[in-house]
This record gives C-alpha cells, sequence and structure tokens, in this order.
C-alpha cells in the first residue's frame, strides 16, 4: 500500500481583486490525496484554479485556509526552496542567460553538490531528455521541445519527491505534444517519482494519468481514475467537460435500486442508471449519453448486417424493442458530418425535437451504412449507458 | 504680462528720473548729447555694480538700450575679452588688468574730448602705475580686500590677518590668488607683488600652514556664506560686505580693514579694442564720472568713490565718509597695496601655485 | 516590395546626412580640435596656445597635487554610482512591480518629475537644508535640542556626494526600471523552485538578467559624476574640489592654461571610454549580460584542470568586492581589513555549518527540512521586504524634500534666503511680480524676463531644429540601410554619454579657433551670442530627440509602410500618411525632452557663450554664485510651478496622441 505523498485539507485559496473591495475564490475548499508513485491530474478549464492549486503546493502562493502536507509534513511555513517538490513551469521559465546545462546544474548547485558531480548529473539528467547535444546552447538558440525538455531535465535532475507540472506540453505542436506524452508518462513509470500534472485537455489526462482531478469554479467535482470518470460522471459538468455527451432533462418518476424512470417532457418514459440512488422522486434530473453509445437505424429501407446480409428498417425496429432495456426514440436527422474515424449525426428526438448526437464509427467496406440530412430514423441505446446525474 | 512690467517699469523710471532731475538742478550736470538714439551698449562688469537708476536714466537720457552682462571675477573677465568670443563696449577691470589688457593691445584710448568729466576725478586716482596718463583707463570705484565676521558668534574681535588665521570657526578665503597670496607675501615681510617663485611658494605654505579652519573659497558670495551663518567670518570685497551690512539693519555683521594693510583696488572704466559702439562708451564713461551720478553709485554699491567732486560737494552718504571701511584713515591708507601686473609668467604661476592650494586643501 | 535595395540605400543616407554633418562640424571636428590643443604649449595668456607640441599638459595631470583631484574625482564617482545603485535598485523594482498601472505610472512621474525642475535650483536649495543653520541643524538644535552645536554638513565632501546622488537618481532608476519591467518574474519562482533562498535568487537570476539596465544606470551616473562641477561648487567648499572644477579653473583663470584644460578634457574622455567599453562587455549582448564572469573565471579553470575549492573562490570574491567598497568609502586600511576578516569569517562559518548538515543529510527520496535555514531564509526575507518597503518612502522624500522646502522657504518672511524661519510672507513674490527687488538690486523681474526670453528663443529654435534632424536620422537609421550606419549610430549615441563640461569646453575651444580663422580672413570678428549656444544645443539634441523617435520606431511595424507603398502611395506620401501620424507622439515627446534639455543646460551654455548670454540657468547661477537675493526661493518656486506645468500639459497631450 503506498503511502501519501501529498494532501490537501480543506485548502482554500482568496485573491483580493482591485482595491480589496471583493474577493475571488481561486481555490474553494479542495482535498485531495496523491499517493506515492501516482501520476495525478488535474483537469478543468481554464480559470478554474488548477495553476492556483499547483502554486500552493510549490510554495508560491500561501493557503487562505486549510492545510498542505508533503510526506505527511504540513508545509504551511516552509518557503518553495525548502520544498521536496519541483515545478516544469507552463513558460518553462528557463534561464535565458544561461546554457542547458547550467539550467540544469542550477538546482544542484544549490543544494552544494560538488561541482564535478553537479556537472556529471546534469548530463545524465540531459541524456534522459534526449538533449545530450544541446547541453551548451542558450534558451533561445533552442526549439520550443528542446526548451521543455531542458524544463524537465531542470526539475527532475533534483530527485524530487513531488514533480509538479503546469501545461508541459501546451505551448507544443500537436505532434510532438503526443510523443511527449508518451515519453513523460514513460520516464514517470521508470522513476517512479509522483506526477502532478496540471492540463485542460481532457484526452491528455484520460491517456496519461492514473487518476483525475476535475476542477470548476476552484471546487473539486470528482476525483477518479479515467475510466471512473468518463464513465461514471458524478455531475453534468464533468460528463459535459470529458468527452462529447447528450443531455436529456427530465423528472424522476419511479426508482428501484440504481435504475430509475425518467419522464421526459413528451411524456415519454425512459429508464436509466441512477448515479446517486438518493435521489428523490419528482426531482428535475439529467440524463446523459455518450454520443458513441447511442446507434440508430433508418425509419424506411433496408440496413445492412454482415456480409451480404440486409434486413428492412421495420425488421430492424422490431427486433430493437424486443430487446429489454433497449430505448427506441423516434427523430429525424438534420446533419451529418464525416470526421474520419466516425460520422457524427445531429438528430432532433421526440416531440420536443430534443437534439441529439450520435457517432456511428467508420466501418468502412461492406459494413458501412450513411444516413442523409432530412432522413426519419431511430435513436436507439441500452439503458444502463444512460446516466442520470443531478443537476 | 511683459507689458505690464514695462508699463511699472516706465512708472518707476518716471519717479526716478524726477529725483535726479532735481539733483541736476543743484548742480550743473550731465545732459545726454543727441545723436545715440536707438543704439545699443554692451557694458562687461561685476555684479550689483550700479545703482539701482544709474542705467536706466543713461538709457532714457540717450534713449538708447543697454545691455548689462556680469562676471564673477577679474579672471573670468581676463578670460572672457581674451577668447574674444564676445564683443562689449566697455569693460571695468581692476588695475593690474588694465595693464596686461594694454599690454596685449586690447584696449583702445579714451576719447577725452568727451569724457570731460574726468576732471572730477581725485588727483590721487589719476596718473597710476598701471596706466600712465590715463590713456586706457580712467578709475570707477575702488575698495579693499577684508574681512568680515559675525558678531554674533565671534568672541571678542577680529583685527587683523592673524586673527583669522588662528580664528577657531568656519571661515571662507576669497577667490581670488593674488589677494590671498599676497597677504601670506605681506606677512612673511616679503613684496606683494613679489615675482619671486620661492617667495610665492613659502606664501603657498603659509597659507596651507593656516587654512585648518577654511570651509570654503568663495568667489564672490562670501556675504551668502556669512548672511546665511554657514561661515563666521570671510574674506571680502568691501563693498559686498558693507552692502549685507546695511541691508541688514543690525549689528550682526562687523568690517574690518586687517591691521597688517591690505589690498587696495581701483576697478576702472576701459573700452575693449573690439568694441562695437566704442563713441556712447565714452559718453557712458563721462556720464559715470558726474558728481551727481558717481555718488548715488557709490551710495549705493558701498565702495569708495574716486570721485572727488562728489565727496566735496557732499553728495556722498555722510555715514559713508565717517565709515572706516569705506574711506579709511590716511594712516591706514598707508599700509595698503595696489595689486599690479606682474606679467604673464608669474601670473601662471600664482594661478598653478592658488590651484595646488585649492587641490591640497581638497584632501 | 517594390524599393530596390539600392534606391533605400540612398534615400536611408541622405536622410542620415544633416545630422551626421551637424554632429562631424559642431561635435567630432571640436573635441578633435581639442585634443590638438591639448598637445600644444600654453602662450603668453591662457587662451593662447603655439608650438612645441609636448606631451607636458597630461604629465601635469598626472603629478600631484593635480592627480590626486583625478583620484578623488573618480573616488566620489564612484560612491555616488555604487550609492545610486544601492538606491536606485529597489526603488526601480518597487516601481515596475506596482501592479496597477495608474499607481506604476505615477510612481514613476514622483522620480521624473524633481528632474525636470532645474539643476541649479535644486542643488541650492541643499544650501538652505545642509546650512549651519540650514533646516536640519535648525531642527536638531532649536527645535529637538539634540546638538548643541551646529553640525558640518555643507562644505564637505558628504554634501557633494550627497548633491551628486540627488542629481543623478534618476538617471539610475530609469534604466533599471525599463529592464525589470521586461524581467519576468517567473525566473525568480523557478529559481525558488530549484531552491534558491532569495539572495541566490537575485543575484543569479534577477540580477544578471536586470544587468543590462543596471550598467546603463552605472555608466549615466558614473559619467556625469566624475565630470560634475557645479554641484561640488556649490556644496563642497573647499572639499569640492573636482576634476569638474580644475577643468574650469584652466579656462577661466587668469594664469589657467587651455591646453593644460583640454588634457584634462581629454583624460575625462578616455575615462567616458573606458566606461563605454565596459558597457560593450557587458550589456551590448543581446542574449543578456555575460553574467557568467565567474562561470568564465570557472570554466577557463576547468579547462586547464586548475580546482579551487568553492570556499577559497567564493572569499577572493567577496572579500575583493566588500574590500574595494569599504574602501572607498573609508579610505581606511584597517577598517578595510577588518571588514574582510568579517566576510571571510561569515563565509567558513556559513560552509562549517553546511557541511555538518550535509552529514546529517540521509536518503535522497526521503527529505529533511531543516528548521535552522528554513528561519534563516524567513528572517533574509523579511529583512528584504522592509528593504523593500522602506525605500520607496525615503527614496520620494529624499527626491521632493528640497523641493518642499523651496517652496515652503518662498514664503519665509527672513531677509536670508535661507536659514531660520522667521514667519509666512508673500513680500518675495510681491517683489518679483511688481518688478521691484528690493534694496539690492543685483537683479529685477525685468532682467530676469529677459533671461526667460532668451532661454525659450534657444530653446524653441534649437528644438525645431534638432527635432528635425534628429526625426530625419532616426527615419534614415530605422527604416535604411547603407554602409556606415554604424558610424552613425555611434557618432549619434556620443554627445549623450559625453561629460557636459567636455562638450562644452570643446565648443568653446572650437568657436575661438574658428573665430581666429575668420578673422584672419576676412579682418572682423564674428560676434556669436545666442547662435552659438543654439547650435550646441542642436548638437546634443539631436541625439536626444533620435532616442526617443527610434524607441517608437523600433515599436511601430514597418507593414503598415509597406502595406501603404503597397496600394500605391510613393515614399513621400506614404511619410505623410502613414509614418509621421503614427510617429507623432514619439516626436512630440523627443522635441518636448529637447527643449525641457535645453531650458535645463547651465554647463555647456555656461562655456559656450563665453559670458555674452543670460540664459534663465545663468541668470541663477549669478544669484546663486554672487549674490543670493531673498527672492531666489519665490523665483525658483515659479520656476518648478512652470516646468511642472509644463511635463503635465505634454504629458496630457502624449497621451491623446497616442491615443489618436
Ligand atoms: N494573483 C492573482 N490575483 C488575483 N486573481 C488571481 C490570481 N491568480 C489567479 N487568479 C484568479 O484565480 C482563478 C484561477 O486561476 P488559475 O489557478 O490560474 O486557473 P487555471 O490554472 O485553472 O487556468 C482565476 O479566476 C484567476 O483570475
Ligand atoms: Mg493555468
Amino acid at each position: 500500500m503506498p503511502g501519501i505523498d501529498v494532501e490537501l485539507k480543506s485548502v482554500t485559496k482568496e485573491f483580493s481583486t482591485r482595491r480589496g473591495e471583493t474577493t475571488v475564490k481561486a481555490v474553494d475548499n479542495v482535498s485531495l490525496q496523491i499517493m506515492d508513485g501516482e501520476f495525478f491530474a488535474l483537469l478543468g478549464p481554464s480559470g478554474c484554479g488548477k495553476t492556483t492549486t499547483l502554486r500552493m503546493i510549490a510554495g508560491f502562493e500561501n493557503t487562505s485556509s486549510g492545510e498542505i502536507l508533503i510526506r505527511g509534513k504540513p508545509v504551511q511555513d516552509v518557503p518553495p526552496f525548502h520544498r521536496p517538490v519541483n515545478t516544469v513551469f507552463q513558460d518553462y521559465a528557463l534561464f535565458p542567460h544561461m546554457t542547458a546545462l547550467q539550467n540544469v546544474m542550477f538546482g544542484l548547485e544549490m543544494e552544494r553538490v560538488p561541482r564535478q558531480e553537479a556537472r556529471d548529473r546534469a548530463v545524465k539528467a540531459l541524456e534522459l531528455v534526449q538533449l545530450s547535444a544541446a547541453v551548451n546552447r542558450k534558451p533561445a538558440a533552442m526549439s520550443g521541445g528542446q526548451q521543455q525538455r531542458v524544463a524537465l531535465a531542470r526539475a527532475l535532475v533534483k530527485n524530487p519527491t513531488v514533480l509538479l507540472l503546469d501545461e508541459p506540453l501546451g505551448a507544443l505542436d500537436l505532434k510532438l505534444r503526443k510523443a511527449m506524452q508518451y515519453e513523460l508518462k514513460e520516464m514517470q513509470k521508470r522513476l517512479g517519482i509522483t506526477f502532478i500534472y496540471v492540463t485542460h485537455d481532457q484526452e491528455e489526462a484520460l491517456t496519461m494519468a492514473d487518476r483525475i482531478a476535475v476542477m470548476d469554479h476552484g471546487k473539486v467535482l470528482q476525483v477518479g481514475t479515467p475510466e471512473e470518470i468518463y464513465e461514471k460522471p458524478h455531475t453534468r459538468f464533468v460528463a459535459d467537460f470529458i468527452g462529447e455527451t447528450n443531455f436529456i432533462t427530465g423528472t424522476l418518476k419511479e426508482k428501484s435500486g440504481t435504475q430509475g424512470q425518467i419522464e421526459l417532457p413528451d411524456g415519454l418514459c425512459v429508464s436509466a442508471i441512477l448515479d446517486d440512488p438518493a435521489m428523490s422522486l419528482g426531482q428535475k434530473v439529467t440524463m446523459a449519453i455518450r454520443p458513441e453509445k447511442i446507434s440508430l437505424i433508418p425509419k424506411t429501407g433496408t440496413i445492412k448486417r454482415g456480409d451480404h446480409q440486409e434486413v428492412s428498417a421495420e425488421q430492424a425496429l422490431a427486433d430493437l424493442t424486443n430487446q429489454p432495456n433497449m430505448v427506441v426514440i423516434p427523430g429525424v436527422l438534420w446533419n451529418s458530418i464525416y470526421i474520419g474515424t466516425d460520422m457524427r449525426y445531429i438528430a432532433e428526438i421526440g416531440e420536443t425535437k430534443q437534439e441529439i448526437v450520435v457517432r456511428i464509427q467508420n466501418f468502412g467496406g461492406r459494413f458501412d451504412q450513411r444516413y442523409e440530412p432530412g432522413q426519419s430514423i431511430y435513436v436507439y441505446w441500452v439503458t444502463e449507458n444512460a446516466r442520470v446525474l443531478l443537476d | 504680462m511683459h507689458k505690464f512690467f514695462t508699463l511699472l517699469g516706465v512708472i518707476i523710471l518716471l519717479a526716478v528720473s524726477m529725483t535726479a532731475t532735481m539733483a541736476q538742478d543743484e548742480i550743473a550736470g550731465w545732459v545726454c548729447p543727441a545723436g545715440y538714439e536707438g543704439q545699443t551698449l554692451r557694458i562687461f562688469s561685476w555684479s550689483t555694480y550700479v545703482a539701482e537708476d544709474t542705467i536706466p536714466n543713461f538709457e532714457e537720457s540717450c534713449g538708447v538700450k543697454v545691455e548689462y552682462y556680469e562676471f564673477g571675477s577679474n579672471d573670468e573677465l581676463m578670460a572672457v575679452i581674451r577668447s574674444g568670443i564676445a564683443r562689449y563696449d566697455l569693460a571695468v577691470p581692476s588695475e593690474a588688468n588694465i595693464a596686461r589688457l594694454t599690454g596685449e593691445g586690447l584696449l583702445q584710448p579714451l576719447d577725452f574730448s568727451i569724457i570731460t568729466n574726468v576732471k572730477n576725478v581725485s588727483e590721487k586716482f589719476l596718473n597710476p602705475p598701471y596706466d600712465p596718463g590715463n590713456v586706457y583707463s580712467v578709475p570707477y570705484q575702488w575698495g579693499t580686500a577684508g574681512i568680515a565676521y559675525d558678531a554674533t558668534i565671534v568672541d571678542g574681535e577680529i583685527g587683523s590677518w592673524e586673527d583669522l588665521f588662528n580664528y577657531d570657526g568656519p571661515v571662507a578665503w576669497i577667490d581670488d590668488s593674488r589677494t590671498m597670496l599676497s597677504v601670506a607675501l605681506l606677512l612673511l615681510g616679503y613684496d606683494p607683488n613679489s615675482k619671486n617663485p620661492d617667495e610665492i611658494q613659502e606664501a603657498k605654505d603659509y597659507l596651507l600652514a593656516h587654512s585648518d579652519n577654511v570651509d570654503a573659497i568663495a568667489s564672490e558670495n562670501g556675504q551668502d556664506m556669512l548672511l546665511r551663518g554657514d561661515m563666521d567670518v570671510v574674506v571680502e570685497w568691501s563693498g559686498d560686505l558693507l552692502q549685507i551690512i546695511e541691508d541688514c539693519e543690525c549689528d550682526d555683521f562687523v568690517y574690518v580693514i586687517p591691521e597688517e594693510g591690505t589690498n587696495i583696488w581701483v576697478d576702472n572704466m576701459a573700452v575693449p579694442a573690439n568694441a562695437e559702439n566704442p563713441r556712447l562708451a565714452m559718453e557712458f564713461i563721462n556720464y559715470i564720472l558726474d558728481p551727481q551720478v558717481g555718488a548715488d553709485l557709490s551710495n549705493f554699491t558701498s565702495y569708495g568713490s574716486p570721485n572727488q567732486a562728489a565727496i566735496d560737494a557732499g553728495l556722498i552718504d555722510e555715514s559713508a565718509l565717517n565709515n572706516p571701511g569705506i574711506y579709511p584713515p590716511e594712516e591706514t591708507l598707508q599700509k595698503m597695496y595696489f595689486l599690479l601686473d606682474v606679467g604673464a609668467e608669474a601670473d601662471q604661476y600664482y594661478t598653478e601655485v592658488w590651484n595646488d592650494i585649492l587641490a591640497a586643501l581638497s584632501e | 516590395m517594390n524599393v530596390s535595395p539600392g534606391r533605400s540605400d540612398s534615400r536611408g543616407a541622405i536622410l542620415s546626412l544633416p545630422s551626421v554633418i551637424w554632429l562631424v562640424i559642431f561635435f567630432a571636428i571640436p573635441l578633435f580640435i581639442m585634443l590638438g590643443v591639448s598637445l600644444l604649449t600654453r602662450g603668453g595668456n591662457p587662451s593662447d596656445y603655439g608650438t612645441p607640441l609636448t606631451l607636458q599638459n597630461y604629465k601635469d595631470i598626472f603629478t600631484e597635487p593635480l592627480v590626486s583631484t583625478l583620484l578623488r574625482s573618480i573616488r566620489i564617482a564612484l560612491q555616488s554610482t555604487i550609492i545610486c545603485f544601492v538606491i536606485g535598485y529597489p526603488l526601480a523594482v518597487f516601481i515596475s512591480t506596482r501592479q496597477n498601472t495608474l499607481v506604476r505610472q505615477f510612481s514613476l512621474f514622483l522620480v521624473i518629475l524633481p528632474f525636470w525642475t532645474n539643476f541649479l535650483v535644486r542643488t541650492y536649495s541643499w544650501q538652505i537644508i545642509l546650512g549651519r543653520r540650514g533646516v536640519i541643524n535648525e531642527i536638531l538644535q532649536n527645535q529637538l535640542g539634540l546638538i548643541d552645536s551646529p553640525l558640518q554638513l555643507i562644505n564637505t565632501e558628504g554634501a557633494v556626494l550627497l548633491g551628486l546622488v540627488y542629481g543623478f537618481l534618476p538617471f539610475m532608476v530609469l534604466p533599471i526600471y525599463a529592464s525589470v519591467e521586461r524581467f519576468n518574474f517567473h525566473m525568480v519562482e523557478a529559481a525558488h523552485d530549484l531552491g534558491a533562498n532569495d539572495w541566490y535568487a537575485f543575484w543569479k537570476v534577477m540580477f544578471p538578467m536586470t544587468l543590462p539596465g543596471v550598467v546603463a544606470g552605472w555608466i549615466l551616473v558614473f559619467i556625469p559624476a566624475i565630470g560634475a562641477f557645479v554641484t561640488p561648487d556649490l556644496l563642497g567648499g573647499t572639499e569640492g574640489f573636482m576634476v569638474g572644477n580644475l577643468i574650469t579653473r584652466q579656462f577661466r583663470d587668469n594664469g589657467g592654461s587651455w591646453p593644460r584644460g583640454s588634457a584634462a578634457s581629454i583624460v575625462l574622455m578616455i575615462m567616458v571610454g573606458i566606461s563605454l567599453f565596459i558597457y560593450q562587455r557587458f550589456a551590448s549582448d543581446e542574449s543578456y549580460a555575460r553574467a557568467g564572469f565567474t562561470d568564465r573565471i570557472n570554466r577557463w579553470l576547468e579547462e586547464r584542470h586548475i580546482r579551487i575549492p568553492s570556499l577559497l573562490s567564493s572569499i577572493v570574491f567577496w572579500v575583493l568586492l566588500v574590500g574595494f567598497v569599504v574602501y572607498l568609502f573609508t579610505l581606511n586600511w584597517t577598517q578595510t581589513g577588518t571588514a574582510a576578516a568579517v566576510v571571510t569569517a561569515i563565509l567558513v562559518g556559513i560552509n562549517i555549518y553546511q557541511r555538518r548538515m550535509e552529514r546529517h543529510k540521509t536518503e535522497s527520496r526521503s527529505y529533511e527540512i531543516n528548521p535552522w535555514s528554513v528561519r534563516r531564509d524567513l528572517w533574509l526575507r523579511r529583512i528584504g521586504k522592509w528593504g523593500l518597503a522602506f525605500n520607496p518612502i525615503f527614496s520620494y522624500f529624499f527626491l521632493w524634500s528640497p523641493i518642499f522646502i523651496l517652496v515652503l522657504y518662498s514664503f519665509n518672511a527672513s531677509r536670508r534666503a535661507g536659514g531660520r524661519w522667521e514667519g509666512f510672507s508673500t513680500v518675495w513674490y510681491d517683489n518679483i511680480f511688481s518688478g521691484v527687488a528690493g534694496s539690492r538690486s543685483n537683479y529685477s523681474t525685468e532682467e530676469m524676463l529677459e533671461a526667460v526670453e532668451t532661454s525659450l528663443i534657444i530653446g524653441v529654435v534649437g528644438t525645431i531644429i534638432a527635432t528635425i534632424l534628429g526625426t530625419m536620422v532616426s527615419l534614415s537609421l530605422e527604416r535604411g540601410v547603407f554602409r556606415g550606419k554604424r558610424w552613425v549610430d555611434g557618432l549619434l549615441y556620443l554627445p549623450i554619454v559625453i561629460p557636459d563640461i567636455t562638450m562644452g569646453i570643446s565648443l568653446l575651444v572650437f568657436f575661438k579657433v574658428v573665430f581666429d580663422l575668420i578673422e584672419n580672413i576676412t579682418g572682423s570678428r564674428p560676434f556669436p551670442g545666442i547662435a552659438n549656444v543654439a547650435i550646441a544645443h542642436i548638437a546634443f539634441n539631436i541625439s536626444f530627440v533620435a532616442i526617443v523617435v527610434r524607441a517608437r520606431l523600433t515599436d511601430m511595424n514597418p507593414r503598415y509602410e509597406e502595406a501603404a507603398r503597397d496600394l500605391g502611395a510613393n515614399e513621400w506620401r506614404t511619410f505623410w500618411r502613414i509614418t509621421y501620424p503614427l510617429l507623432l507622439p514619439g516626436i512630440v515627446a523627443g522635441a518636448l525632452l529637447a527643449f525641457t534639455l535645453s531650458l535645463d543646460d547651465f554647463v555647456i551654455t555656461f562655456f559656450v557663450s563665453g559670458g555674452s548670454v543670460t540664459t534663465l540657468t545663468v541668470f541663477v547661477w549669478g544669484l546663486v554664485k554672487r549674490g543670493v537675493p531673498p527672492e531666489i526661493n519665490a523665483i525658483s518656486t515659479l520656476m518648478i510651478l512652470a516646468s511642472t506645468t509644463l511635463v503635465l500639459i505634454s504629458s496630457l497631450f502624449q497621451r491623446n496622441a497616442s491615443r489618436g
């Protein structure tokens, strides 16, 4: 059982705005436990307080209230230069008057590591980030990717207990970013250093992190593994922020266990999984369904099913309605977008013309089935895939 | 705004010129000949060296404009005239500088057909050693270099150079190489106009040996230092000091002519060789030598007047005539000396020695 | 683009030409003439010179007692530079870290505004403050009763130092401000993050990154300080004899010597040259200063496999630095030795302590926070914070008290221009406005207004010409490509860094030589006056205008002009329709700067006019030097009021201009 590396207990940070008339809660009553050796992501839209949280851990900001512990020790009165954490800054903050090597050696000099040893360690750190060629270059003469690596080496060479990364890949182009994501993850596994990784890119968080904390307006909304966050978002915000989601509002009519019956505005009743079984009947709720978990069939015509097999639309509809736990609602397509891996359809369903997005994988070849705007269709999904959230 | 001031100026002028006219009634005074209207006269002189109405009256009478430029030391006057950068119609050099300028051909002979008032000048100041026959100069004002002190601070009296050198408190010397070194030469028993480098060196050593109390070398603002209280004792020209004593209307300050004797100087009016308007300059000289004008001048500056006619006519303030600081008794006068031209080489030597003194004092 | 390189060549060069000609004739040639004169022998009177060629003038300067005057001047200049730095750096940091733009601008304004009031007036004000019966002594002795007899503050070297620091502090603050403003404080956080406490974060990161501004500040203070002669003259008494005074005497004394004065000026120039060389080495490099001076030494040693314990090298460094500063200020080897010993002891102590701590260090992954070093660093931070909080209070008080005192004393009923407070009175203002000057009319209101008029004529004419020439040369340097551009650049910057006194003297010598020549040829000698002064003012103002206009031009996107030409405007129309309107705020700012500098100049006017032109500053100099009338405080207050109004109006205008 790994120990807790960093713990935030009800941490709040308030900034007073100009003339101190009002205050902004940049971080609001956040509690987190980050385990030893974990890759922990702080995810949220810009301005939600991620950087502030990170800066409090690093020691650049004081907490307004609450407590931060690193390896069980409160660090309230410890200035940043005495904390066993290091940061990779968003803008890298490389010292422009020093070469890459000098940048990396700086932290060791501050620890009074003997010069020769410091040099060796710095060279090794630069090798680790595959930058041996550029050791004597100054930041101005390096590309963004190279600078990013120097920043990483500069922090890693200090052997920190925790490494804080503030959107470290934000300034890189897509391809480089993907490559670096992979490298970073590998490196973290190999070195076993705890990473706290700030990003507003949900995909980055999902692919890299062991656990994710989703933040909004200074609050942590949900903490969990990528799968938990994606599959079982607790709030509408989380569901919306991570991936794409259709929201359908309604009223909770009946419930048994985690199963609930939702009445849609047009009177239709559909069943779904309740995120919180304690929801009370008659409550206004939102149902969330991921587009890739919805499928559709045409109202008329035929459907391809496997090799050279076609069934009529009526037949297909009958097959679907016969299945238990299947929700089928009629609608009309009004837009279809080709996005390479998928086809993205936008339909209006039910009498309220609720807009809904459907993603169907681009199987290609003989499985390919295309629908046109204006076409009447049925959308359908399995009830377990629809989750009922509180607003 | 400017117009307003001009108007005011004219009103004041009118008031002043009325008193002047009244004076003219008593003595057959000076009248400006016609023909100068619209011309300009450039004068190069010391600051505070004319009475308030001296120049306005002249401008008024002749219908000319006078530009009055100031210098702060004899050396500055020499530097400017020699550099030839500026051109003046009338300058007021001291006795030694008359000799120097004459020697360098920088002055032009005076026209005594215009300067008829030369008859008013005291015999004592005519035909001086530095300008035999008054070819190039006539005396303007004369005075002494002396000591003034703040009687509210200084215990006892300061009556001699010896007292000055031994005084315990802030003292300012005057920034004039010849004046200060001549004092030392005098006290050492040498000729105040010595050209002997060894004697001058000795004088320098003497001054340096007595310089512990010296806080500043004042160019022409010793009286201000005294007034402000920065200095207890200063060496300055008599007139500057007597002016503040008069202004103060108090008994705080005392001017003394040191008992060992001191430098008597005469400032002279002379016309530079490159003057643009020498005739008007001659006219101005004649104007200054008028008894009333000369008396007004001296009554204002508190310097001695060479104008015997003015003294005889009783135009000079009684108090001044009775002030031994301005008109010293004959026995004191006996101990005074002129600072004469010692030649370019010695001049340079004096300046170098003086600069050495300044450099040494700054350590 | 439709402009061929060939055409842009000639266009660029032609725009530079007028300024280059002006500066060559009225700046470069005078310097060479001065150099020539410095190698000649003095003739029958000070301004005469002739063969034989000699180095005697230089020898004289480098022998006693003049050499000690020179060394003392260097020492005082260095001292004032150090003090300006110690006060100015934190002040610049304070100003540039104000979050609110208005507050920041106002803080900066408070530093600059005193600098817009006449230099002589401000220096004179210190006479009132420091005098034996001045404000400080009055308070200490009569109000508080702390001392029995007045302190000797005025007429000391300390007063000179204070006056120089006071006069040149803005020159230190402004360039550092520019550097700190650009400095990314993230760097400090990064340094903290890597384990550097405030001390190291400052010296290893912030200081080297702002070094270009610091070095510029050092130069801008050191050069005028070493050539100063007004401040030492007014505040130093016998202890105020510096090179500037020495040079002045060579030109104005009866037994002076122009050749020797020229030689002394050349020596000043050489010192300026050395300073510029240092600047070039440390601050011209774009990739920041070669701050890694110690790094370079380290590398040099490393390459030769010489290992010096870091303790030894840091002891050598700090002992040399601290020793130098302590010696500079005390001139006492015992105290210097003591300071060096204290520094060594501290460094050794820290080292021993750290070794002991290191021994306790455990495995790298688990960490120990050393409470002692945390406490030490927090104390360090607290001291720094207090310093940063106290500095602006002190600095602003320092910058403003002379002005405040002047204004206050202009209402003093006392007839003596300084010293004791004898009740409130407006009599001095009444005197000025009624044109009466009291009983001692060594000046009159009319005379003063004439001086103002002279100043304005010189200022306006000089500013117009300098602004036109300066704008042209800026356009040529920023937009043109031609050979010799670097030379033009250099020529343009020299007048800024050269001490006033050197420039004044070289022009004095130059005019004398030229007038001699004219007299020889035509037989009559010109009477220059105002024209001389205006020419000199233009010569230094071209450079100042160019700096301001160029700053604006570099900020201006050349695409606008290219777009205009792309749309078919020729160069003439492009300039008037596009460049000129965009550039106007810069031109106006440059012109205002030139105008102020012209109004404020005393030293150059003083030498160049040869006593024949009375500008306002020359007039004030006369008042201060030759008998201070009680009205002087009131006159000064009016001058302050006028310049403040001017600045306010101009800044309003600039704001509108940049908005519009
Ligand atoms: N120094 C500060 N002063 C005032 N407000 C701040 C400061 N730093 C951050 N904030 C505010 O706090 C909120 C959170 O900021 P931040 O932590 O930077 O967000 P994120 O990194 O998630 O984009 C924002 O609304 C921001 O405006
Ligand atoms: Mg952020």
